[in-house]
């Protein structure tokens, strides 16, 4: 169930699930397009029930949009828009896919694992109200405080998806740039 | 700027909003409270080659990491 902040619940329709280990359950959040017809991101309760049963609750959840393609974003035009979800904690989450430009990256022979090849591309953004109004929820100290967390990726047959990397974000602007990213 | 540090297929960036993203007057959760997911707008997207010069010009990416191998 989505529980928006100041907003009343929506409930998904429930789906079955089988757990993974005797003490973990992995299953992919349905998209809310399908079920609702439109798409839901951010706070929600997942309820896990056998029966009429309830085995547990995990109120506190931040369900994240679907992984946005930077590769089609960048080859789209010059003024794209990503989706993100704002948890309880006032925190903006988004999550990029870079699978668009290949998995042909170099990986370390002792670390084999897929990656993406690299890729240099500019990018500028802000968020974003209206049709051209700036939200003024971001500074740029804490753009510089932000975390990375990795998404579905496979070492060594273990998915590391939501591992918190150890590096940051640096904004600094780059040579004859504001600001900018290479895959 | 991401480059040696970005070659994982996926990456979820976060970053704390300013308190006001919470308050009673926040347009952000106004947009936000029908379960809707936030856009963020993200201009000046190019891969054309200049820009990719410019970038393959550092040496350093924003984690300080290099971004090309080193020359054997």
């Amino acid at each position: 169930m989505f529980t928006p902040i100041n907003g009343d619940p929506v409930a998904l329709p429930p789906i079955a699930v089988t757990a993974t280990t005797p003490a973990s359950l992995t299953f992919t959040m349905p998209d809310s397009r399908t079920s609702l017809g439109r798409l839901l991101a951010g706070p929600a309760a997942i309820t896990v029930k056998r029966g009429n049963v309830t085995l547990f609750t995990a109120n506190r959840q931040t369900i994240l949009p679907p992984m946005n393609d930077v590769q089609a974003l960048v080859n789209q035009g010059s003024s794209v828009e990503v989706l993100a979800a704002m948890d309880r904690g006032g925190r903006l989450w988004i999550p990029l896919d870079f699978n668009g430009f290949g998995q042909n990256g170099e990986s370390l022979p002792q670390c084999p694992t897929v990656l993406t090849p690299v890729t240099a591309f500019a990018i500028d953004f802000s968020l974003r109200k209206g049709d051209d109004q700036a939200l003024p929820y971001v500074s740029f100290g804490q753009l510089k405080h932000n975390r990375l967390f990795l998404g579905d990726y496979v070492v060594f047959g273990l998915n590391m998806y939501g591992n918190k990397l150890q590096t940051k974000l640096d904004p600094s602007p780059a040579p004859a740039t504001r600001s900018c990213s290479a895959a | 700027m991401l480059c040696g540090l970005n070659d994982a297929l996926q990456l979820v960036v976060m970053f704390q909003l300013k308190n006001p993203a919470l308050g009673d007057k926040s347009t952000l959760l106004e947009l936000a409270r029908d379960g809707s997911p936030i856009n963020v707008k993200m201009e000046n997207v190019s891969l054309d080659p200049d820009v990719a010069a410019k970038l393959e010009a550092a040496e350093y990416d924003s984690a300080h990491l290099p971004c090309y191998p080193a020359e054997p």
